[in-house]
C-alpha cells in the first residue's frame, strides 16, 4: 500500500504521467467547484443576514476575501514549487510555480478591485494608500514581474531559476500583509482587522458558513486552472516527444 | 450583532437596499475574471496544439 502510494508520486515527478493525473482529476475539481460555489452564492446572497454595520454591500465579501484569500496560498504555493524546483531540479514543481502566477495575478487584481467597490460605500474612498492595499498592489506588481520575467526568458531552465529566485525574494510579503491590519503591529490602517469566522459573537454563522464554503470553492477554482495551465505548459515543453506528437495528431 | 435579513420580493433582492450597483458590479468583475481564468488556457492550449501539428507536417514534408 505505502509503495503503491510512494511509486504514485514518484512517477508524478514524469510530466507525460502528471499530465494524464491532471486530465483525470480536471473534472473532479470543475464539479466541486461550481457545486460549492452555487450553494455558497445561493446562501451568501439570499439567505445571509443583513449586517448591521455594512448593510447588504457586505455581500461583496464572498468574492473580495475568497480571491483575496487565493491571491497569498497561491503564492505561498508558488514559493514552495519554486524552492523545489530550485534544490532539486523537479520538472513539474518549476510547472507548478509558472503555472499559477497568471491564476494569482488575476485573483489579487480581483481583490483589488472587489475591495475598491466595496471601500467606497463603506469608507468614502475607491483607494487609500494603508498598509493592506499597498502591499497588495505591490503583490500584483510580483506576480506581473514573475510572469514577465518567465517570458522574457527563452531557455526553460533558466527561466525557471530566474522566476524562482524572484518568487522566494518576493515571499517576505506575505506574512507582511497578513499583519498589515493587525494593530498589535502597530498597523490603524482603514482596512478593518482579520475576522474570526469560528466566533459567532464576531461573526453571525449565517454569513460566516457561506464565507468559508465560497473559500473552499475558490480553492478548488485555483485547482481547475491551474491543471489547465500545466497541461498546457507540459504540451509546450514536451511537444519534441512521440508521445505528445501522438496526443495532437489523435495517435494515443 | 447581525439582523434578519432574507429578502421578502425578488425586487428587492436585486435592490439590495440601494446598494445594488456595489454589489453586482463586484459580482460581474468576478463573473469576468472566472470566465477569463477558464478561456484564457483554452485558447493556449489550441494555439499550442496548432503549432505542434504545423510541425509535424513540415517534419513529414
Amino acid at each position: 500500500m505505502f509503495k503503491s502510494i510512494k511509486n504514485f508520486f514518484h512517477r508524478q515527478g514524469s510530466p507525460r504521467y502528471f499530465y494524464q493525473t491532471c486530465g483525470a482529476l480536471i473534472p473532479w475539481f470543475a464539479w466541486i467547484c461550481v457545486i460549492l460555489m452555487v450553494i455558497g452564492l445561493v446562501q451568501g446572497l439570499v439567505f445571509a443576514p443583513t449586517a448591521k454595520l455594512h448593510g447588504e454591500t457586505y455581500r461583496i465579501i464572498y468574492v473580495h476575501v475568497p480571491s483575496a484569500t487565493l491571491s497569498l496560498s497561491i503564492y505561498v504555493i508558488m514559493a514552495i514549487s519554486a524552492a523545489i524546483g530550485l534544490i532539486w531540479h523537479i520538472k513539474t514543481a518549476d510547472i507548478i510555480a509558472f503555472s499559477s502566477a497568471p491564476i494569482g495575478f488575476s485573483f489579487t487584481l480581483l481583490a483589488l478591485i472587489t475591495g475598491s467597490i466595496w471601500g467606497y460605500p463603506a469608507w468614502g474612498t475607491w483607494w487609500e494608500w494603508d498598509a493592506r492595499m499597498t502591499s497588495e498592489l505591490i503583490l500584483l506588481f510580483m506576480y506581473a514581474g514573475i510572469i514577465g520575467l518567465g517570458l522574457a526568458i527563452e531557455d526553460r531552465r533558466t527561466a525557471a531559476n530566474a522566476t524562482a529566485i524572484l518568487t522566494l525574494c518576493g515571499v517576505v510579503l506575505i506574512p507582511f500583509i497578513i499583519i498589515s491590519v493587525d494593530p498589535r503591529f502597530g498597523f490603524n490602517v482603514l482596512h478593518q482587522p482579520r475576522s474570526n469566522l469560528l466566533d459567532a459573537k464576531e461573526v453571525a454563522p449565517g454569513i460566516a458558513i457561506p464565507w468559508v464554503i465560497m473559500i473552499f470553492s475558490f480553492l478548488f477554482f485555483y485547482g481547475t486552472v491551474l491543471m489547465m495551465w500545466i497541461r498546457n505548459e507540459i504540451l509546450r515543453r514536451e511537444r519534441n516527444t512521440q508521445w505528445v506528437k501522438n496526443l495532437v495528431t489523435g495517435n494515443q | 450583532m447581525m439582523e434578519s435579513g432574507i429578502f421578502d420580493m425578488i425586487s428587492n433582492f436585486f435592490y439590495m437596499d440601494g446598494r445594488w450597483s456595489y454589489i453586482w458590479s463586484a459580482y460581474a468583475v468576478a463573473a469576468l475574471v472566472l470566465a477569463i481564468n477558464v478561456i484564457l488556457p483554452k485558447l493556449i492550449r489550441g494555439s499550442i496544439e496548432k503549432q505542434i501539428r504545423r510541425r509535424i507536417e513540415l517534419e513529414k514534408e
